[in-house]
C-alpha cells in the first residue's frame, strides 16, 4: 500500500475512532482485495469466502478502538482475517466425511500451521497474475472456460472438440505451470526483499 | 510414481472429485512425503486465486452489504450494552463488559452507560430511586436505540431483547392435506426448533443440512437441530444424501443414525421403533446401549428396538420409498392459489396500456412510470403507449395451462412498464411469497464486455407509497450474474452466469418476517433445469441480513439493451407450487 493510501486509511480509521460508522466504508474499499486474497488463499474447499471476508470487517469494525493509529493497520486486519479463516476451517472440519472425501487431514492441518503462523501476506496473488501473462492463448481459454465460465471438463472437451482426460491432462499441466512460475518468482522476491 | 500419483490426487481433490479411496491414498501418500503437503497447500491456493482472478466480484456491492451487516451487528451492541448494564444494575454494579471507543461516541448511550459506572445510586440498586433510575435508563436507551437504528423492526428490537426469535432449522416443501395440532405450515414456510405433531395428511421438511423427511399423520416429533430430531411416535422416512451424513433420529426406544442413505422410521406409542434401510446404511443403538453396542444395518435389512434395553430383533422389509411416497401424494399445481397473474393472452400487436387489463390479482391496466416516479425512458420508447404483443418467440419446456399464446416483447432501449398489484407483499409481517416470470434473453454471447447500452432486465416490487424507498429488485446483472437489490443499497450477487438466448424461468421468494430477519432467494432455471414438485435445495442467491418492512404493492418491469428481449407468464403467490408451471391436479 502506497503511502498516499496509507494516510487515507488512517484518516478513515482517525474517524471511524470518534465514531463515524459511514467512514469504515472507506477502509473496506482499501482494504477489501487484499483481505480478500489472504482469506481465499488460506480457505480450504468448501469454505464460504465472501461469508468470512465479512466476518473480518464487521470484527474490524468493532475491535477498531483496540487499533493504535500510527501502527501496521493490514497486519492487525490480517491477524482478524487468519482468526476468522481459522473458525471456518475448524467448522469444516466438523463436517462428517470432510476428511474421507474432500481435503486429506495433512493439507488442512498444514493450512491451519500457517494460519497460526506469523505469515502476514505474500505476493501469490500478484504474481499468479503475471504469471498467467506467459501463458498461451489456447491454455488460457482452458483456464478461461474452468475458471471465469465455471465450466466441467467434460464441458470444455465438448466445446473443443478434444477428449475429456485429454482436458483434464491440459488444466493439469496449466496449474504445474502457474505454480513452478509463481514459485520462482516468490524465491526471487524473498531472496531481494531479506 | 509417487509424484505422478500425486499430480493425480492433487487434480482430483482440486476439483472436488476425490472419492474415499482417492483421499485415503493421499494421506498416506502425503504422510510417506511431507515434503508434498507444503506443494499441495500452496497449489490448493493458486487454485483458489485462479477463481479469484477469473470471477466477477462486484467490490462495491460487496462492501455496501458489509457495511448494512456492521449497521445490523451495531444495533445488536446496543441490545448488548442495555443488557449488561441492566445485568451489572441487577447485582449491584461492578466492571462489566468494555465498551468499544467508537460507540461511547454515541451521544445517548454514553449518557446510558456514564450514569451506570459513575452514580452511587445504581451501585446501590435496591429501592425506589434504584427503579426509578432503571425504568429512566431503560427508556433513554431504548429512544437512544430508535433514534440510531431507527431502520430496523421495531417488534424485531424488542423480541430480540426478550431474546425470543426462534432458531430455523429448514423449511417446508410439502404440505398435502396436513393437520397440524397447532397452528399450520405452509409451503416454503421456515421451520423452528420445537415440537409438531401431524394429525393427519402428509409433510415434507427439508433441514438446511439437506436432509429431507416425510412425515406421516399421525406423527409427534421434535425437531431439535438441523441435524436431529426426536420422534415420540408416528412414521417418518429420512433421505440424507452424502454430504447430509449423520443425521441423528432419536425415539423413545432407540437412537438412529443415517450414514449416507434412506430409510424409514415407524414408532408406536409405546415407543417400539421399527427401522427399515431402504437405502444404503444406518446405524441403529437401543438408547440405553452403549455407544459401541450400535448395529449397522445395510440396505434391504429392518430391525424392531422394542425398548430403551432390548437388543434390535431383524423383520421383514417392507417400507414405501421417499419418492414413491410423494408421487403418491400427486403434488400438482395450486394456480388457484396465485395473487396475481399475467399471461399477456392478447392477440399480436399493439395493445393501448389503458386497455391491458387482463389477468388476475391487479388494480388497473399496465402504465409506464409517472413523472414522481422518475419517467427518464430513452427517447426512442418514451412515446411508446402499449403494450407489444407477440406469438411464438420462446421456447417453453414448461408445462403452461391454455398454451403459450401472448407475450410481451420489449423493444431495444429502455423500457419500463408498472402494474399495482390488489395484494402487497407486506414485509412487515410473517409471510411467504413466491414470484416466477419467463425471460427470452436475446444471445448476448458475443456482446463485447464494454458495448453500452448494458444488457439488464429487472423485475423490481416497490411500493406506491413509496416508490424511492425499500424495494425488491430481481434480475440479471449486466455482467450477466443473477442478483437481488433492496432499494437501500444493498444487494446480493451470484458468482453464476445467467444462460442468454433461451428461455429461462426466473423464479423468486421472499419469507417476510415481522421479527428478524427476511430471507430473498433467487434462481434462474435454464430450459433444461428440472422443476421439482418443492423448491430446490440451491438458489442462485440468498439474501444475508436484510431486515425490510415496506408494503410492496407495484410490479415494474425494466429492459434495456441493444435487443429485444420477450417476458411471459408472471406469477405472484404464497407457495412453490402456485407459480411453478407444473401438470395440473388430476
Amino acid at each position: 500500500m502506497d503511502s498516499h493510501k496509507i494516510r487515507q486509511l488512517e484518516s478513515f480509521i482517525e474517524k471511524v475512532q470518534h465514531g463515524s460508522r459511514e467512514e469504515f466504508r472507506g477502509i473496506v474499499d482499501l482494504c477489501l482485495q487484499e483481505v480478500r486474497a489472504f482469506v481465499t488463499r488460506r480457505s480450504l474447499p468448501g469454505s464460504d469466502i465472501d461469508d468470512v471476508v465479512q466476518r473480518v470487517f464487521i470484527e474490524a469494525y468493532q475491535r477498531i478502538g483496540d487499533y493504535k493509529l500510527g501502527s501496521e493497520f493490514m497486519a492487525w486486519l490480517i491477524s482478524i482475517a487468519k482468526y476468522q479463516a481459522m473458525m471456518e476451517s475448524s467448522k469444516l472440519r466438523r463436517l462428517a466425511d470432510y476428511h474421507s472425501r474432500y481435503v486429506p487431514r495433512a493439507v488442512a492441518d498444514e493450512n491451519e500451521r500457517r494460519l497460526s503462523n506469523h505469515e502476514i501476506g505474500d505476493q501469490r496473488l500478484s504474481y499468479l497474475k503475471e504469471c498467467l501473462q506467459k501463458i498461451p492463448i489456447g491454455g488460457r481459454e482452458i483456464l478461461d472456460r474452468r475458471y471465469q465460465k465455471n465450466e466441467s471438463s467434460k464441458d470444455i472437451a465438448t466445446a473443443l472438440k478434444r477428449s475429456d482426460g485429454a482436458v483434464r491432462k491440459q488444466l493439469s499441466l496449466l496449474r504445474k505451470t502457474l505454480h513452478e512460475c509463481v514459485s520462482q518468482k516468490m524465491t526471487m522476491g524473498n531472496s531481494y526483499g531479506s | 510414481m509417487d509424484r505422478e500419483r500425486f499430480e493425480v490426487l492433487l487434480d482430483l481433490m482440486i476439483e472436488g472429485d476425490l472419492s474415499r479411496q482417492d483421499c485415503g491414498e493421499f494421506e498416506e501418500l502425503l504422510s510417506r512425503k511431507p515434503e508434498l503437503v507444503v506443494e499441495a497447500n500452496d497449489r490448493l491456493a493458486e487454485h483458489r486465486l485462479l477463481g479469484m482472478i477469473y470471477q466477477p466480484f462486484e467490490s462495491s456491492e460487496f462492501a455496501d452489504s458489509v457495511m448494512q451487516a456492521i449497521s445490523i451487528e451495531d444495533g445488536k451492541l446496543v441490545n448488548t450494552i442495555y443488557d449488561t448494564v441492566i445485568q451489572q444494575n441487577s447485582f449491584g454494579g461492578g466492571s462489566g463488559k468494555s465498551i468499544p471507543l467508537q460507540y461511547q461516541n454515541l451521544s445517548a448511550s454514553k449518557q446510558c452507560i456514564g450514569d451506570d459506572h459513575d452514580s452511587s445510586l445504581l451501585s446501590h440498586s435496591r429501592g425506589m430511586w434504584a427503579l426509578l433510575a432503571t425504568v429512566l435508563f431503560m427508556l433513554v436507551c431504548t429512544l437512544a436505540a430508535i433514534i440510531q437504528f431507527g431502520s430496523f423492526k421495531s417488534n424485531d428490537r424488542l423480541a430480540r431483547i426478550q431474546g425470543n426469535i426462534p432458531k430455523m432449522i429448514g423449511t417446508v416443501l410439502l404440505s398435502q392435506d396436513s393437520i397440524w395440532e397447532t397452528g399450520a405450515f405452509v409451503e416454503g414456510a421456515r421451520l423452528p426448533t420445537g415440537n409438531f405433531h401431524l394429525k393427519s395428511g402428509l409433510a415434507v421438511f427439508r433441514f438446511d443440512g439437506g436432509v429431507e423427511i416425510v412425515l406421516r399423520g399421525s406423527t409427534k416429533l421434535e425437531l431439535i437441530s438441523a441435524g436431529s430430531i426426536a420422534v415420540e411416535y408416528g412414521n417418518v422416512i429420512v433421505r440424507a444424501e452424502d454430504a447430509a451424513t449423520g443425521f441423528k433420529v432419536i425415539t423413545p426406544s432407540s437412537e438412529v443414525i443415517d450414514l449416507g442413505t434412506e430409510f424409514s422410521l415407524t414408532v408406536n406409542p409405546t415407543g417400539e421403533t421399527e427401522v427399515d434401510v431402504l437405502e444404503g446404511e444406518v446405524s441403529v443403538r437401543p438408547l440405553n446401549a452403549r455407544k459401541d453396542q450400535k448395529k449397522v444395518l445395510s440396505e434391504g435389512n429392518a430391525v424392531v428396538v422394542d425398548s430403551a434395553e432390548s437388543k434390535p430383533r431383524a423383520t421383514r422389509s417392507s417400507s414405501e420409498r421417499f419418492d414413491m411416497l410423494i408421487a403418491e401424494s400427486n403434488p400438482a399445481a395450486r394456480a388457484d392459489l396465485m395473487y396475481a397473474y399475467e399471461g399477456f393472452f392478447y392477440e399480436p400487436g399493439p395493445v393501448a396500456l389503458a386497455e391491458s387489463t387482463r389477468g388476475k390479482g391487479w388494480v388497473g391496466p399496465w402504465r409506464k412510470r409517472t413523472d414522481s416516479e422518475g419517467a427518464l425512458e430513452e427517447p426512442e420508447t418514451a412515446g411508446n403507449d402499449s403494450l407489444d404483443i407477440v406469438h411464438g418467440q420462446m421456447n417453453v419446456t414448461w408445462p403452461i395451462p391454455g398454451g403459450e399464446l401472448g407475450m410481451l416483447r420489449f423493444p431495444a432501449g429502455k423500457t419500463f412498464r408498472a402494474r399495482q398489484m390488489e395484494r402487497s407483499i407486506d414485509l412487515s409481517q410473517d409471510g411467504v411469497y413466491f414470484f416466477s416470470l419467463m425471460v427470452r434473453e436475446p444471445d448476448l454471447s458475443d456482446r463485447p464486455a464494454k458495448a453500452r447500452p448494458r444488457e439488464s432486465m429487472r423485475l423490481t416490487f416497490r411500493s406506491t407509497e413509496d416508490y424511492f424507498g425499500e424495494a425488491l429488485s430481481f434480475g440479471i446483472s449486466q455482467r450477466q450474474n443473477p442478483q437481488i437489490k433492496t432499494g437501500i443499497g444493498v444487494g446480493f450477487y451470484s458468482p453464476a452466469k445467467s444462460p442468454s438466448d433461451q428461455t429461462t424461468l426466473w423464479v423468486g421468494k421472499i419469507i417476510a418476517r415481522a421479527n428478524g430477519e427476511d430471507e430473498v432467494s433467487f434462481r434462474v432455471f435454464s430450459e433444461s433445469d428440472p422443476l421439482g414438485y418443492a423448491e430446490p435445495f440451491v438458489w442462485h442467491v440468498n439474501s444475508r441480513k436484510l431486515e425490510l418492512s415496506a408494503k410492496l404493492d407495484l410490479v415494474l418491469l425494466t429492459s434495456t439493451g441493444l435487443a429485444p428481449r420477450v417476458v411471459d407468464e408472471l406469477r405472484i403467490g404464497p407457495t412453490w407450487r402456485s407459480v411453478i408451471p407444473m401438470k395440473e391436479a388430476k
